[in-house]
C-alpha cells in the first residue's frame, strides 16, 4: 500500500470512512493474482464434508472449497451465489434459478440434478448432521437443467439464509458416490479453491481451482491454514511473519497490533453474543423479578470496557447495531443496583440467593465470569463458579440440566430465526429450563412464515421487545470480530458471523 | 541378558492392558461425549446429537465399545478418529516423531550442558563454580515452562528475529529449517533437563568423591581429574542414567505446554485435544504409543545400569 | 539426639541453606499473616484501576481486574505451597516404600511393582491430571492428588536404582549374613543410605508441583475461581504479557524464588545429615 493511503487509513476512525476508503483503495489498485496466503486458525477442521460435519470451526475451511447456493454479504444479507436468483411464487414454493457453466473440481457439471442430490443428502439422517435445517422441505423438483423447485411443508423464510451455510454448500455428486466415507478427507466442491493437502494437527493447503467459473478468480495460488490453538502463539506467528493473517485476536493485544506499521488490525461487529444462559427450572430463576434484578445489577459498560477493552457493543437484544433484524429503538438494561435489590425483595429474596455458573476454564473466560460474579455479589446474588471444559459444560448444563447458569457465547447463526428459536423457544436446546412465553413463540413462528424482509424485521423487533419485558435474556455484550493481517493482504472483508471468508482476497507483491 | 529382555517385553502386554483400561475408565468418568464436544455451542439439538452419536457408534454401551476396540487392536487396527475419521495409526505416525525428537533433543541438551557443569561443581564443593552451577540448576528447575518459552519467543524471535517464533517444519522438507524451528522448544524443555542432570550428578559425585575407594585412589597419588573420570564418575552415573531416562519419558508425556506455545503438532497436543474432544479411539491410541515409548526408554536405562556398573545383575 | 544436634549445627553453618530457610519462614509467616500485613482483600475488584503498574498504593501493581497483586501473592502462597507440599507428601509416602521393596527383594515382586510404576509414569501426567480434574470437578486438592500420583514413580525408581547398587554392598550383605530380618536391614542399613537422594528429590518435587500447578492452569485446570493461587495468577498474567508484564513476572518470580529456596534447604539438609560426609567432617 502506498504511503499516503496508509496514512489515511491510520487516520480513519469511523467505520464509514473505512468503507469508503477501501472502495477508493480498490479503485486505486487492481487485484493482483498469485501468491500464497498463510492464515492461522484456532481449531482444526473436523471434516470437509459439509453435510456430515457439525463443528462451528469448520466454516473457514469449507467456504473456499464449497460454493454455496446463496452467499451472504458482510452484514448477512443474502446475495446470489450458485443460485443467481430465487422467488417464492407462493409461500410454500421456492424456485431457484441456477448459474450456468459451473463445474465441480472433478469436472462434474453443476446443475439442477446436482442440487437435488445435495439437498437429498443434506436431509438424509444417515449422512447429515443438519437435516433439521431443511425439515420444511417436502421435495425438490428438477424443472429444467438450471431450475429447481422446492415444495415446502410450511412457509420457511429462514431457508434462504440457511443456504448460505452448510445446507447450501454443494458437493460433487460423482465424487460422493465414488469416495463414500472418504469424501470428508478428500472433498470435491465447486468453490474457488480445492483441497490439496491436509496434515492433521498442523496445516491444510488449498490450491486455486483453475476452472472456476468467474474469469480471473480466484486471485491467490493457494491458501495455507495453519492450526495454532493458543491465541498468544497466533499473535507471535503474525508478528514474526510466519503467517499473514490471524483471527480471534485477543482483545488486550489488539491495540498493540494496530500500532504496528507492517500490520493491519480490523474490528467489526458480529453476532457473537456473550450472555448468561439460565436454567429457569431452577429456583428462583423462574421468577421474573429475579431475572430483572440480575439484569439491573450488571454494569455492562464497565464490563465491556474492562473485559474486552471496549471492542464490542452493549446491546438490548442478541443483535448488534447495523444488523437487519436489530431493534434500534430498544434500550439496553440500565445499571441500577438499588432497583436490583428492590426487585429481589419483591421476589421474596431480600437477602439474595446463591447459584452456580458454568464457564470455560481458560483465563479470559474466568476473568469475565469473576467480574460478573463480583457485580452480582454486590446485590446479594452469590455465584459459585464452575469451570468445565466445553464438552462437560454443555453436557451438564444444557443436556443434564444440573446447574443454574452458564456464561457462554452464542455464536450467531445466518438467519435470526435460528438464534431466537434456539434461545427463546420453550423447546430450544439453549433454553434448558424450557422458559415459555407464548407471545414470543407466536411472533417467531409468524416471522418464519414471512418472506418480506421489512415485515420480518418488524416481527423480530417485537420478539426483542417481549424478550426484554419478560427478562428472558441476560446479555453481557456483543464482541467485535478482531482480525489482524499483514499489510500485503488486500481485499479482505469482515462479516457479521465473525468467520473469515477469503473470497476476493489477494496479496500485494512485497 | 536375553532372558531379562524377553521377560521385560512380555511384561509389556499386561502393562498396556492396564493403561488402556485406565484411559477407558477416565472416559467413563468424563461427562459429555464426542458428539457434544463436536457441536459445542454451535446450534445443537437433541436430534442432531442423536444423529451424530449414531454415526460415531456411540449408541452402543461403553463396555462393548471398549471390547470391540481391544479386539481390533489385537488385529493391529487402532481405529479411526471419531471427529475427523483419520486413522489413528496415521495420526500417530505423523505426530510421534515430533514429540520423541523434541524429548530426545532436550535430554541431550541436558546431558551436554549438565554433566560438565556437575563435574566442575563437584570438584570443589562450595566453590564459585559450585555456586554458579547450583544456581543455574535451581533456575532450570524453578522456571515455569511456558514462561521461559514465551520469554524466549519474545526476545529471540520477535525482537532479535534470529529464530522462528512458532511452527513445525518436517526435516524431510528442509533439514536446516526443521532445526531452526526445533531450537527454541528444545531450549525451553531442556532447561529443566539441565537442572535435573546437574543436581543429581553433583550430588552423587559428591558422595562417591567422599567414598573410601576414591580416597584410596587419591592417596595413591592419582591426579584429581583422573580420580573423577576413572573412579568417581562411573558409579555416580547410575542416578544420572535414571534421571536421563526419567527425563526422556517425562518429556515424551509432558510436551503439551511447549507444543501449544510453539504450535507443534506432536503427541502432547494430540492427547490434549483427544481429551477435550472425547475422541476415544484417538486418545487410546495416543496414550498407548506414549506409554510404549516410555517403556522402551526405561528398558534402555535399565540395560545401561549393567553397562556402567557390572556389579548389577539382571535378577 | 546428639547426632541431630550435630546435623543442625552443620546446617546452620551453610549460609545459602539458611537464606533459603529464612525466605521460606518469611513467606509462610507472610501467608499466615496476610490479613494483617495487607490492607486489601485479595478478591476485591477495582475495575477502574486494573492493570496499573507498581505504585505506593499497590506495591506490585494491580491485576486484570484491579486487584492488589501483592495481596493475591500472599494469599496465593497459602494455596500454592500447601498444595505443592501435599502432592510431594503423597508421592514420597507412596513412592519410597515401593522403591525400597522392589529394589531390595528383586525378582517377581520387583517386576510386578515396577510395571505398575511404569504404567503410572508412562501415563501422560498433565493429561491424567486434566482428566481427573475434569471428572472430579475443579479444585486444587483434586489436582494435587493427581500430581502426587504422577510424581510417585520418580521416588520409586530413584530409590530402587540406589537400592539395587546398595544391596550388593559388603555392609548390607554382612548384615543379612548375620541373620538380620529384611525389615531390619531395610530400615537400619539401606534406608539411611538413600536419604540423601530422596531429600534432593523432595526439594525438586516441591518445585515440580508448583510448576505442575502453573502448567495445569495454563491448560485450564486449577483452582476454583476467584481464589488466588500462584499458578492461576501467572497463567492469567501470561495473557497480558505485552500490556502488563509485571502480572506474569511477580507470581513467576514467587514460584522461582520459592522453588530455589526449597532446593537450597534441601541441599543443606542433605549435607548436614549425609552419614558419609559426616564421617569425613
Amino acid at each position: 500500500m502506498s504511503q499516503p493511503t496508509r496514512a489515511v487509513l491510520a487516520a480513519a476512525c469511523l467505520a464509514i470512512a473505512a468503507v469508503l476508503l477501501s472502495i477508493s483503495a480498490a479503485e486505486a489498485q487492481a487485484p493482483k493474482s498469485g501468491g500464497t496466503l498463510r492464515a492461522a486458525l484456532r481449531a482444526e477442521v473436523s471434516t470437509f464434508d459439509p453435510h456430515r460435519g457439525a463443528s462451528g470451526s469448520d466454516h473457514m475451511y469449507l467456504y473456499p472449497v464449497f460454493d454455496t447456493l446463496v452467499r451472504f454479504d458482510e452484514k448477512l444479507n443474502p446475495r446470489p451465489g450458485l443460485a443467481e436468483s430465487w422467488e417464492t411464487p407462493d409461500p410454500k414454493t421456492l424456485v431457484l434459478k441456477l448459474r450456468r457453466g459451473v463445474k465441480f473440481h472433478d469436472g462434474t457439471p453443476f446443475n439442477a440434478e446436482a442440487v437435488r442430490f445435495n439437498l437429498a443428502r443434506a436431509q438424509d439422517k444417515q449422512v447429515s448432521s443438519m437435516s433439521s435445517e431443511l425439515v420444511s422441505v417436502q421435495d425438490v423438483e428438477v424443472v429444467n437443467e438450471y431450475t429447481v423447485r422446492l415444495r415446502l411443508k410450511a412457509p420457511d423464510a429462514s431457508l434462504i439464509l440457511a443456504f448460505t451455510d452448510r445446507a447450501g454448500m454443494m458437493v460433487s455428486p460423482t465424487a460422493v458416490q465414488k469416495l463414500g466415507d472418504q469424501f470428508g478427507r478428500t472433498p470435491v466442491g465447486a468453490g474457488e479453491y480445492r483441497m490439496a493437502r491436509w496434515q492433521p494437527g498442523s496445516e491444510v493447503r488449498l490450491e486455486r481451482f483453475a476452472d472456476y467459473y468467474e474469469p480471473g478468480r480466484p486471485y491467490l495460488d493457494a491458501i495455507v491454514f495453519k492450526i495454532i490453538p493458543d491465541a498468544d502463539t497466533r499473535v507471535s506467528a503474525l508478528r514474526s511473519g510466519q503467517v499473514d493473517f490471524i483471527m480471534e485476536v485477543p482483545a488486550q493485544d489488539f491495540a498493540g497490533l494496530k500500532g504496528e506499521r507492517s500490520l493491519r488490525a480490523l474490528e467489526g461487529p458480529t453476532l457473537a453474543y456473550w450472555r448468561v444462559f439460565l436454567n429457569t427450572a431452577k429456583a428462583p430463576l423462574e421468577k421474573k423479578p429475579v431475572r430483572e434484578a440480575m439484569n439491573l445489577a450488571l454494569d455492562r459498560q464497565t464490563l465491556l470496557k474492562t473485559i474486552i477493552f471496549g471492542l464490542g457493543e452493549v446491546v438490548a437484544s442478541p443483535f448488534p447495531a447495523g444488523y437487519w433484524a436489530n431493534n434500534p429503538a430498544l434500550k439496553p438494561w440500565p445499571y441500577d443496583p438499588a432497583r436490583a435489590k428492590a426487585k429481589l425483595a419483591e421476589a421474596g429474596l431480600p437477602n439474595g440467593f446463591s447459584m452456580d455458573m458454568v464457564l470455560e476454564p481458560t483465563p479470559e473466560h474466568v476473568r469475565r465470569a469473576e467480574a460478573i460474579q463480583a457485580q452480582w455479589g454486590a446485590v446479594g446474588i452469590k455465584v459459585d463458579l464452575k469451570p468445565m471444559d466445553l464438552a462437560k459444560g454443555v453436557q451438564s448444563f444444557f443436556r443434564g440440566k444440573e446447574l443454574a447458569a452458564a456464561n457462554y457465547r452464542w455464536t450467531g447463526r445466518p438467519d435470526p430465526d435460528q438464534s431466537v428459536r434456539a434461545m427463546f423457544h420453550s423447546t430450544g436446546f439453549y433454553n434448558p429450563g424450557g422458559l415459555k412465553v407464548p407471545r414470543v413463540e407466536e411472533l417467531m413462528d409468524q416471522a418464519k412464515a414471512t418472506y418480506k424482509l421489512e415485515d420480518r424485521r418488524r416481527l423480530y423487533q417485537q420478539v426483542a421487545e417481549v424478550v426484554q419485558q419478560e427478562a428472558m435474556d441476560i446479555g453481557i455484550y456483543v464482541a467485535s470480530s478482531l482480525e489482524a493481517m499483514s499489510v500485503t493482504v488486500q481485499g479482505y472483508q469482515q462479516n457479521f458471523l465473525g468467520k473469515p471468508v477469503f473470497r476476493g482476497v489477494w496479496l500485494q507483491g512485497k | 541378558m536375553g532372558r531379562f529382555l524377553r521377560r521385560r517385553l512380555l511384561a509389556v502386554v499386561p502393562l498396556l492392558l492396564l493403561v488402556t483400561s485406565m484411559v477407558f475408565s477416565l472416559i467413563l468418568l468424563l461427562p459429555g461425549d464426542p458428539a457434544v464436544a463436536l457441536i459445542g455451542m454451535e446450534d445443537a439439538s437433541e436430534e442432531k446429537l442423536a444423529a451424530i452419536r449414531e454415526r460415531m457408534g456411540l449408541n452402543r454401551p461403553l463396555v462393548v465399545q471398549y471390547a470391540s476396540w481391544l479386539g481390533r487392536v489385537a488385529r493391529g487396527n487402532l481405529g479411526a478418529s471419531l471427529r475427523t475419521g483419520q486413522p489413528v495409526t496415521e495420526a500417530i505416525r505423523e505426530r510421534a516423531p515430533i514429540t520423541l525428537g523434541l524429548a530426545l533433543a532436550a535430554t541431550a541438551f541436558g546431558l551436554v550442558v549438565g554433566v560438565p557443569l556437575a563435574v566442575l561443581a563437584a570438584r570443589r564443593r562450595g566453590g564459585l563454580m559450585d555456586a554458579a552451577a547450583s544456581g543455574l540448576a535451581a533456575f532450570g528447575v524453578a522456571v515455569p515452562n511456558f514462561w521461559l518459552g514465551s520469554m524466549l519467543v519474545l526476545v529471540l524471535a520477535l525482537h532479535l528475529r534470529w529464530l522462528p517464533a512458532t511452527g513445525y517444519v518436517s526435516p524431510f522438507d528442509s533439514a536446516g529449517d526443521a532445526l531452526r524451528h526445533l531450537l527454541l522448544p528444545t531450549l525451553t524443555l531442556g532447561a529443566s533437563a539441565v537442572a535435573e542432570v546437574t543436581r543429581q550428578l553433583r550430588s552423587s559425585l559428591g558422595e562417591t568423591l567422599a567414598a573410601d575407594f576414591v580416597k584410596t585412589a587419591r592417596a595413591k597419588g592419582l591426579a584429581e581429574g583422573r580420580v573423577v573420570a576413572k573412579h568417581a564418575l562411573r558409579p555416580a552415573l547410575i542416578p544420572v542414567v535414571t534421571v536421563a531416562g526419567l527425563t526422556v519419558s517425562r518429556l515424551v508425556s509432558n510436551t503439551v505446554v511447549v507444543e501449544s506455545i510453539f504450535a507443534l503438532p506432536g503427541l502432547g497436543r494430540l492427547n490434549l485435544e483427544s481429551v477435550l474432544n472425547r475422541d476415544f479411539p484417538m486418545l487410546q491410541g495416543a496414550v498407548l504409543v506414549t506409554v510404549l515409548a516410555v517403556i522402551v526408554v526405561n528398558l534402555l536405562s535399565d540395560l545401561l545400569y549393567g553397562l556402567i556398573d557390572p556389579r548389577i545383575r539382571y535378577g | 539426639m546428639g547426632e541431630t544436634r550435630l546435623a543442625l549445627r552443620r546446617f546452620a553453618r551453610r549460609r545459602m541453606a539458611l537464606a533459603g530457610t529464612l525466605f521460606l519462614a518469611l513467606l509462610i509467616l507472610g501467608a499466615l499473616a496476610a490479613p494483617i500485613v495487607s490492607p486489601y482483600d485479595p478478591l476485591r475488584q477495582d475495575l477502574a484501576r486494573m492493570l496499573t503498574g507498581p505504585s505506593p498504593a499497590h506495591l506490585l501493581g494491580t491485576d486484570d481486574l484491579g486487584r492488589d497483586v501483592l495481596t493475591r501473592l500472599l494469599y496465593g502462597a497459602r494455596l500454592s505451597l500447601g498444595a505443592a507440599c501435599l502432592a510431594v507428601a503423597i508421592a514420597t509416602v507412596a513412592g519410597v516404600p515401593i522403591g525400597l521393596v522392589a529394589g531390595y527383594l528383586g525378582g517377581r515382586i520387583d517386576d510386578a511393582l515396577m510395571r505398575v510404576i511404569d504404567a503410572l509414569q508412562a501415563f501422560p501426567a498433565l493429561i491424567l491430571a486434566m482428566a481427573i480434574a475434569a471428572a472430579l470437578g475443579p479444585g486444587l486438592f483434586n489436582v494435587m492428588v493427581a500430581v502426587g500420583i504422577v510424581y510417585t514413580p520418580r521416588f520409586a525408581r530413584l530409590v530402587r536404582g540406589q537400592v539395587l547398587a546398595l544391596r550388593e554392598e559388603p555392609f548390607v550383605e554382612s548384615a543379612r549374613a548375620a541373620g538380620a530380618t529384611h525389615a531390619r536391614v531395610l530400615a537400619r542399613h539401606v534406608l539411611p543410605n538413600v536419604v540423601a537422594p530422596i531429600v534432593v528429590q523432595v526439594s525438586i518435587g516441591v518445585a515440580f508441583a508448583l510448576l505442575a500447578e502453573t502448567a495445569l492452569s495454563f491448560l485450564g485446570v486449577g483452582i476454583k475461581p476467584p481464589e488466588p493461587s500462584w499458578g492461576t495468577d501467572v497463567g492469567r498474567g501470561y495473557r497480558f504479557m505485552r500490556l502488563a508484564p509485571w502480572l506474569v513476572f511477580m507470581p513467576g518470580t514467587a514460584i522461582l524464588l520459592t522453588a530455589l529456596a526449597f532446593n537450597l534447604v534441601g541441599d543443606g539438609i542433605r549435607d548436614a545429615f549425609d552419614p558419609r560426609q559426616s564421617r569425613e567432617g
